[in-house]
């Protein structure tokens, strides 16, 4: 009994001392296990963050030019991390067989939202602004940078002009403006921006239709132009032209870096003769010298002296000017004269017919009822329809009445004319509804004796 | 075996002597079980204890590698078509990982622009180089040079990309497309 007690004890302890044995060798492996994989966590945890910043790097090209023969880029982080840059590529892409090279250990630092200037002016190279060239930069993550800065012809920007005005009177100024859009994707940004001597034709030619330059181009050029920006020149000229001359404008960058762009714009002569006042002034012409009156002589005088408390009719032709439309005078038309001192006024309606007599002048009213409606009488044709000059009569009290006005007593006065009416297309009927149109024509100064 | 159940010769002396030669055996094959059963134990457990220790050292190895390749970050900073000396292309790769990396094989390939091999003949229009002396130490970066390859056709679009591909000795490939200007 004593021996078997022994025997089962000592095997206790020998599957014990076993079993610890076995359970401490588990208990490392799966330790070390967890160790190992907790390791690799670690690391791809540590690669994910690497490969999260590489996403989050950014730099772009602001403002690119050629400063003593060297680039001054200004570089912008627009990433979330700081960025280093440790090495520059330069490539020269006009020629064939460009030259390509490498900087090293820049080591330029540039913050979020920061900027880095004159990069470039530390480089050992000879940058000329007729050649293209792509600029690789390269950050100490790995990002890489590319921009494409083009010279000379190599990139197209687009050119539009525009005049500030579509006619001009001679003797005036005109502002022309160059628009140069650059929308090219295949550079990044287009250095030396100048453009040529704007070519201005005037047709027909002649030494009477002149531009001449005022001034000088304004700005003379930019360094450069940016991939979707804009820049604008803009040029004065002083013009003269004779009536209706075209003047073509054609302008472009130097080094046939855009498209010929072209833009015309027209002459016209200005002046306050009888003749084309009206037309440069307003649409109703009102011709001054074939004003007339008539009051108890029988006959319709010229000149500015009326008698004084007398009915009195008067006369004075109108020119329309509108080159496609009629006008249907109003019968609210009227000749107005104000009393000089006082607060009288006299107004001579429009009337169909005037005849001079003694002692008085006839009137026929302004009324014209078939066909409806019983108004605007008179039609005063398009300039274009031609007889676009008609005589238009004054002399009634009121609208559409055959009674005379008087002229008030002794003074001076001065008169003008409102006209009412409406403008139809030429060959329309006065029963059209047209455009409302009213226009006050001064002045017309008589002294009543 | 139990005592009890000897053959019973009841003598006084001869029970005595019998239950000390009993006893003595029981002992010694008692030490000689215990003993081989130690030994046996010591055995398997020495056994599955170096086991698991080259166990423990090949997955330590294995681990090392897989995190290493993990750590290996490089990129192919530039690519310059020379034609001097003519249908060289030079790769200059940049190790910006924080381990360095061997360069086991670069393979360069010259494809048309629907992604086919761009010609036969010679020089080739894919290249497969081992170059020496290709360790990359960290933040640093390397030059190879891949030669006789055609990487120019005067005919557009006969070649129209280079089909990059760089792998590393622990495994890690990079693979780029490089358009032909």
């Amino acid at each position: 009994m004593h021996g078997n007690r022994r025997q089962k004890g000592i095997s206790t302890i020998l599957v014990s001392v076993f079993m610890i044995a076995v359970i401490i060798v588990g208990l490392g492996a799966v330790s070390w296990g967890l160790n190992v994989q907790n390791k690799q966590g670690q690391v791809i945890k540590e690669r994910t963050v690497i490969e999260t910043d590489l996403n989050r790097e950014r730099i772009e090209l602001r403002d690119v030019s050629v400063v003593g023969s060297k680039f001054n880029m200004t570089l912008v982080n627009t990433g979330m991390l700081p960025v280093k840059i440790v090495r520059a590529w330069v490539t020269n892409t006009t020629d064939t067989n460009g030259w390509h090279k490498q900087y090293d250990n820049l080591n330029k630092l540039i913050n979020p939202g920061g900027a880095l200037t004159n990069f470039g002016q530390d480089l050992p190279l000879i940058a000329k602004t007729d050649k293209s060239y792509e600029i690789k930069v390269v950050t100490e993550r790995g990002t890489t940078a590319i921009f494409k800065i083009a010279g000379g012809s190599d990139a197209k920007l687009h050119v539009r002009l525009m005049a500030s005005q579509a006619t001009i009177p001679t003797g005036q100024r005109i502002t022309i403006t160059m628009l140069v859009m650059h929308n090219n994707t295949l550079a990044d940004a287009v250095v030396n921006i100048e453009p040529e001597t704007l070519n201005i034709t005037p047709n027909p030619g002649g030494s009477l239709n002149t531009a001449t330059l005022v001034g000088s181009v304004n700005p003379a050029k930019y360094s450069s132009i940016i991939y979707g920006s804009t820049r604008s020149f803009t040029w004065v000229y002083e013009i003269n032209g004779q009536n209706n001359t075209q003047f073509n404008v054609q302008g472009q960058l130097k080094e046939s870096k855009s498209n010929i762009a072209s833009v015309d714009f027209y002459t016209r002569t200005v002046s306050f003769a009888s003749s084309d006042y009206a037309t440069n002034a307003g649409v109703l012409w009102l011709n001054y010298t074939t004003f007339q009156f008539t009051q108890d002589t029988g006959q319709w005088k010229t000149g500015w002296d009326l008698a004084a408390n007398k009915n009195t009719t008067l006369k004075i032709d109108f020119i329309n000017n509108n080159k496609t439309h009629a006008l249907w005078v109003s019968k609210f038309s009227a000749f107005v004269f104000d009393r000089v001192g006082t607060a009288n006024d006299y107004a001579f309606y429009i009337t169909n017919i005037t005849n001079p007599g003694t002692p008085d002048p006839t009137i026929t009213a302004y009324t014209c009822p078939n066909p409806a409606p019983n108004d605007y009488c008179l039609k005063i044709n398009s300039s274009d329809a031609g007889n676009n000059k008609v005589t238009v009569h004054f002399g009634a009290k009121n609208e559409q009445t055959t009674e005379l006005n008087k002229i008030g007593p002794i003074n001076r006065y001065q008169g003008y004319i409102l006209m009412f009416g409406k403008f139809c297309p030429q060959n329309d009927p006065k029963s059209c509804n047209g455009i409302q149109y009213g226009q006050n024509l001064p002045f017309i100064a008589i002294e009543v004796v | 075996m139990n005592v009890d159940s000897l053959p019973t010769v009841r003598t006084r002396d001869h029970i005595r002597f019998r239950r000390k030669k009993l006893g003595i055996g029981t002992v010694v094959s008692s030490v000689i079980m215990v003993a081989a059963v130690a030994m046996l134990g010591s055995v398997v457990l020495i056994w599955a204890n170096s086991s698991l220790n080259v166990e423990k050292t090949r997955i330590a190895n294995d681990y090392a590698n897989n995190t290493n390749t993990l750590r290996e970050s490089f990129i192919i900073e530039d690519v310059w078509l020379s034609t001097s000396p003519a249908n060289y292309v030079n790769l200059t790769i940049r190790n910006v990982g924080d381990i360095a990396v061997k360069i086991k094989e670069v393979n360069v390939t010259s494809l048309k622009s629907d992604g086919t091999l761009a010609c036969t003949g010679s020089p080739p229009c894919t290249q497969k180089i081992n170059p020496s002396n290709s360790v990359i130490e960290s933040k640093q970066s390397l030059m190879i040079a891949v030669a006789s390859i055609k990487w120019y056709d005067p005919t557009p679009g006969n070649i129209n990309s280079l089909d990059i591909t760089i792998t590393t000795e622990r495994g890690s490939i990079e693979k780029m497309f490089w358009k032909v200007r």
